[in-house]
């Protein structure tokens, strides 16, 4: 029998009644990868011999009617910014060819403690810097739905394997778009939550005030499973948030009859192709019927976040990248004569175009006087940004808005045009800025692509966000997996 | 002729462990032996401050007269050095955590009171070991260990002046237990800025900076030498340049190390992984009275 197309829940549906073993699933997901991953080239590394391990010792336990994890036999997918203790985590850069942690990121334990079942690390842009998986030192993922398109990125490598049912999900880290964009284009569920509710600790930061660690699953209930474990106080990371855990299944299947929706007028711009717009329009209508109730709403400053975003984000980058030296781990060149030609030479070596170029602008944007005339003004407008959205969400409880302004583009474009490539996160990268959570979910198909719908929520209200994607996905067709 | 003198006064804080993570501070172990992925700076990883390294900071600041600041902050100061191993040292700059109080020297009559500046909370880093000829070791033990800087206002006015005000302040800081202020390892070590002024010509010399000295004696020879020689120069009018330099204790003068930057081009940065530092008075003040027994001893009020 097939299962790697099943949802997780639907596999622990059928583990819990001992339909099937974890090692059946594990064969049958090791079957899919063996058929798909050559062509799809999702993951940079894979963990057999771990994953049927951990497998075999999950059955013993069933087996003994011992109680095992919330996700206990679910094979899964993360992605290479996110350490993983033994296992080689590359940020998909040559900088960190060689790099095994000697520690796990705070998500990966806890996920371990529930028993699922690592299976691999998925490729994704360099360092998490771009738009397309395109700037992945190792390989190009293509996207299931048609192989002559990219995937979206930078988790890219993430949202592919879920959508071409190579594990049952994945993590993503999301800076600007970075889950929400593949899930669009890959036709899943891809969630960023609010800043502070999912421990960065074990992340390779991108940019630490805007990251966040998100899942990419097949649909929403299994989001919200994913997300129950990976949520909560963590005390290794100061920035994560001190409050009571929610159970995000409850309340689930409770219906939107009376939300109030937004409708973000700013985001509805001259970018936005035809096809994904009239996706939207009609999944308006699907709120309507559904008892919800829509109306414009507008956020003044959205023009000005790609600016803030550039500026902010590439800030950060260039200090949280300064520790990649050649000192004391990864790349080191072979090509010196003092310190100074060491550090130089293996920056030079070990990073991409893309991580350079961010890092040369992150510089410039704090050197001298600089910082106040760039850095400090972006803080200043990154405030209204945040007032914008506490400004709606005191009239509506979600807002919807597109995803990306067309559906996944060919691969190879736009890779020597950084300005046209930034465009690309214009309409993920404000809920990053204020911190808000944001969920991605499948809204439509054209031409035999995934087009994504983004619900917006006020800080730490992931419940209603979820139970708004749930409602739409329960009334609508489009989780559909793409044939390969 | 005025010889005007500021310090920058760097104390190894008696903490039990590092400032951001559980490593211990101990001296004189195994090299690299007191090191874990945080204070090691390997990708991914977050810092956590140590509340002890608040507290022996206000303290103090409290002993040297400062206002404590109720809220301030950690920032990145950027640079690259093989001891530096995040390629930015967590520190405090446009917001410490004390600043404005002062120290008094002398007796009697003759009292003086230099003033401070500011305090601020820092970590420090590894140290170079310069064991073979082409070769270099790097031992990460002092790496996240806690630091506090003292800065002084530019007060004192010879190196007498100046040791009296480093005997002084090393009693304070051993007294008040937040430091065993050893030179010689290290715990105790100073910065001098100096430079002359010709106060009747209303002309000065560019301020040189004299850097990690270790010794009493070294900082008075040390301020004796770059003394006469700002004399000299302003006596001869020549230009001064402003510049960092190293004192040799052997032949009994110092050397420049290079030309610094006139401005710090460390592109300050908010660390924005550490949350602003937020006292409220009731937390200030219970330090102050767990130092009230000591303060008439130490002269602050």
């Amino acid at each position: 029998m097939e299962f790697f197309n099943l949802t997780m829940h639907q596999i622990k549906e059928k583990l819990g009644k001992k339909d099937v073993k974890a090692t059946e699933i594990l064969d049958d997901v090791l079957k899919r990868i063996d058929d798909v991953e050559d062509k799809i080239g999702a993951h940079i590394t894979l963990t057999e011999d771990m994953a049927y391990k951990k497998a075999e010792e999950i059955d013993k336990k069933i087996e003994n009617n011992q109680s095992i994890g919330i996700l206990g036999g679910i094979p899964m997918s993360i992605k290479d910014n996110i350490c993983t203790e033994g296992i080689l985590t590359t940020c998909a850069s040559k900088m960190l060819q060689d790099f095994v942690p000697p520690y796990s990121a705070a998500v990966y334990e806890k996920l371990l403690t529930e028993d699922a079942v690592m299976l691999g690390k998925s490729n994704m842009d360099e360092f998490g810097m771009g738009s397309s998986t395109e700037t992945s030192f190792y390989k190009k993922t293509k996207n299931p739905w048609n192989m002559s398109k990219v995937p979206g990125g930078s988790s890219g490598g993430s949202a592919a394997a879920v959508s071409a049912g190579e594990c049952f999900f994945a993590l993503g880290s999301d800076t600007g778009g970075s889950v929400r964009q593949p899930s669009a284009f890959c036709g899943v569920v891809g969630l960023k939550p609010t800043y502070g509710l999912v421990s960065r600790y074990g992340l390779i930061a991108v940019a630490n005030s805007l990251d966040q660690i998100g899942p990419i699953t097949k649909d929403v209930k299994d989001c919200a499973l994913v997300l129950n474990i990976i949520a909560g106080h963590d005390p290794k990371d100061a920035t994560s948030d001190k409050r009571k855990r929610i159970d995000y299944l409850q309340g689930l299947d409770d219906g939107i009859d009376g939300l109030k929706i937004g409708i973000a007028e700013q985001y509805f711009d001259e970018e936005l192709s035809e096809p994904v717009e009239n996706a939207l329009l009609e999944a308006i209508g699907v709120f309507k019927d559904l008892g919800a109730t829509c109306k414009m709403v507008s956020l003044p400053h959205t023009k000005y976040a790609m600016a803030v975003y550039y500026i902010i984000s590439q800030s950060e980058i260039s200090t949280n990248l300064s520790r990649f030296d050649g000192v004391k781990y990864g790349h080191r060149t072979s090509d010196y004569k003092n310190i100074d030609e060491l550090i130089s030479n293996t920056r030079g070596e070990g990073f991409g175009d893309e991580v350079k170029r961010r890092i040369i602008m992150g510089t410039y944007w704090l050197n001298g006087d600089n910082y106040k005339k760039y850095y400090e003004k972006a803080n200043e407008i990154r405030k209204f940004i945040k007032q914008d959205f506490n400004n709606i969400f005191s009239e509506c409880d979600v807002l919807l808005a597109p995803v990306t302004a067309t559906t996944a583009f060919d691969l190879g474009l736009g890779c020597n045009i950084p300005s046209e490539k930034y465009k690309v996160d214009r309409y993920t990268v404000p809920a990053n800025l204020a911190g808000i959570p944001a969920i991605s979910i499948p809204c439509g198909f054209h031409d035999g692509l995934p087009i994504g719908m983004q619900l917006m929520g006020r800080k730490f209200d992931e419940g209603t966000l979820l139970k708004t994607a749930k409602a739409f996905e329960g009334s609508t067709d489009f989780n559909s997996r793409p044939k390969l | 002729m005025k010889t005007v003198i500021g310090l920058e006064i760097h104390v190894g804080l008696l903490t039990k462990s590092k400032m951001f993570c559980s490593c211990s501070t101990d001296l004189g172990n195994i090299q690299n032996s007191q090191c874990c992925p945080v204070c090691l700076g390997m990708p991914g990883v977050l810092p956590s401050l140590n509340k002890k390294v608040i507290y022996y900071g206000i303290m103090a600041g409290l002993a040297l007269n400062c206002n404590i600041n109720k809220r301030s902050k950690m920032v990145r100061k950027n640079y690259f050095c093989p001891e530096l191993v995040k390629g930015y040292q967590i520190t405090q700059y446009d917001e410490p955590l004390c600043s404005g109080g002062f120290l008094e020297i002398g007796r009697g009559d003759t009292i003086k009171k230099i003033g401070i500046n500011r305090i601020h909370i820092e970590e420090d880093t590894g140290e170079s070991i310069h064991a073979y000829e082409d070769e270099t070791l790097l031992d990460y033990n002092r790496s996240g260990a806690p630091l506090i800087e003292i800065i002084t206002e530019p007060h004192l006015n010879s190196g007498e002046e100046t040791r009296e005000f480093l005997e002084t302040l090393k009693d304070i800081l051993k007294c008040i237990g937040v430091s065993d202020v050893k030179t010689g390892e290290g715990s105790f070590c100073f910065d001098v800025n100096i430079n002359v002024v010709d106060t009747g010509r209303n002309i000065s010399t560019d301020i040189t900076k004299l850097k990690n000295l270790n010794s009493f004696k070294s900082v008075t020879k040390a301020i004796e030498f770059e003394e006469n020689r700002h004399r000299q120069l302003i006596e001869q009018n020549k230009d001064t340049c402003r510049g960092t330099r190293h004192r040799d204790d052997v032949e009994n003068r110092t050397r420049i190390m290079g030309a610094e930057a006139v401005t710090d081009e460390y592109r300050y940065f908010p660390e924005t992984d550490i949350m602003s530092i937020v006292l409220s008075d009731e937390e200030i003040n219970e330090i102050k009275k767990s130092l009230t027994g000591l303060l008439p001893y130490i002269g602050g009020s």
